[in-house]
């Protein structure tokens, strides 16, 4: 029995700080960043990046939010090198580092980003879509003709980390998520080598049952610890 | 009248019973204001939710519960929230009745700087590319 509970434990070792999950991180690292206007993105990861001084990251992500705001806050610290984004319109710091130079910004129309996020963690080799025919969009990528319909062939996209945000983790880190914070974590939750997921609540194993688990424990590698300080 | 009302509940008048609609952010999210008074219309943000309100009362507001645009809104009873390849998956996959969208540019109509289309295309500058809904409309 006992060796058995030490069995268990050991492999509830996920919950770690802030500090440490953002250690992990290298600069240069390619990160894919869950949000949606900062809504449903690792605020506390987000804010640990950018005291540690992260710079050159390459960083997946529905958009850089606004200037005081999630991704928007590693935008003003100047640690990204490199954005795939739906839309940057939202923040006016994005795009004056990208007419200096300074970033360069790849956009993807949003659902076509989803999806290549989707192929990547689904083992697909790319994606078939309607989106973009006929638009700059198209440039330099592939076509092919189904039924005598012309598709784009959008490629998976990959990253070393994905830095997630959720509503409730368990202690093995099944996640469930809230109304519109959910967006695009779920999908990088697949999509990357490393999972880190910061959730807001950490509830006991059993507690999120099977039918309301969105990520399941197996894809996250860490949980982010809450803060302690516990009402002191 | 401000114009943006004009735009507003012109556009609430092509809305039908029973339709799901996406939100675009800004204007469009005030043509639900404007729909005639017992038509039952689903919004769909593109964000994650369908059932798209209003917040019903200040105070209300919830950080994990906004339009595509960051701004709190409400949820209806009955409403569904999922992922953005979903999301994007009832926009591609023409399950929409109609889509508005800011838009400084369409392909069918030159209303500046907002608008709306049911064109096939509905070209964004905000940087959406929002398809169009379900064939025949």
């Amino acid at each position: 029995m006992a060796t058995i509970a030490a069995l268990a434990t050991s492999r509830l070792q996920k919950a770690i700080g802030v500090e440490r999950a953002a250690e992990m991180i290298p600069d240069g690292a390619v990160l894919m960043i869950g949000g949606f206007m900062g809504v449903g993105s690792p605020h506390r990861l987000i804010a640990e990046l950018v005291r540690a001084g992260r710079k050159d990251l390459t960083v997946i992500c529905n958009d850089t939010s606004r200037p005081d705001n999630g991704i928007g806050l590693l935008i003003g610290a100047r640690a990204i090198r490199k954005v795939i984004a739906s839309h940057i319109g939202t923040n006016p710091e994005t795009q004056k580092q990208m007419i200096a130079g300074d970033i360069e910004v790849e956009l993807v129309p949003q659902g076509t980003l989803a999806e290549q996020v989707r192929a990547g963690g689904y083992g697909l080799g790319g994606v078939l879509t309607p989106t973009g025919i006929g638009t700059p969009v198209e440039v330099g990528k592939q076509t092919i003709v189904v039924d005598g319909k012309t598709f784009l062939v959008e490629k998976p996209l990959r990253a070393d980390f994905a830095l997630i945000a959720a509503k409730r983790a368990d202690y093995r880190g099944n996640l469930e998520y809230e109304m519109t914070a959910r967006n695009f974590n779920p999908l990088m939750a697949m999509a990357a080598a490393t999972v880190i997921a910061e959730p807001i609540e950490i509830v006991p194993t059993g507690v999120i049952a099977p039918d309301h688990v969105v990520t399941p424990h197996v894809l996250v590698d860490y949980i982010i610890e809450r803060n302690r300080t516990h009402g002191r | 009248m401000d114009d943006k009302v004009i735009i507003a509940s012109r556009v609430a008048l092509e809305l039908a019973a029973g339709e799901l609609v996406n939100l675009g952010i800004g204007l469009p999210t005030m043509v639900a204001n404007y729909l005639p008074p017992g038509v039952e219309v689903f919004f769909q943000s593109e964000n994650g939710l369908i059932g798209v309100q209003p917040v019903p009362a200040a105070g209300l507001e919830d950080e994990f519960l906004t339009d595509a645009g960051g701004t709190p809104v409400g949820a209806l009873p009955g409403a569904c929230a999922f992922d953005s390849a979903f999301s994007f998956g009832l926009i591609r996959g023409g399950h929409l009745a109609a889509t508005v969208s800011a838009a400084w540019r369409s392909t069918r109509r030159a209303i500046s700087p907002t608008g709306w289309c049911r064109a096939r295309w509905c070209r964004a500058w905000a940087g959406r590319w929002t398809s169009s809904p379900a064939p025949g409309r």
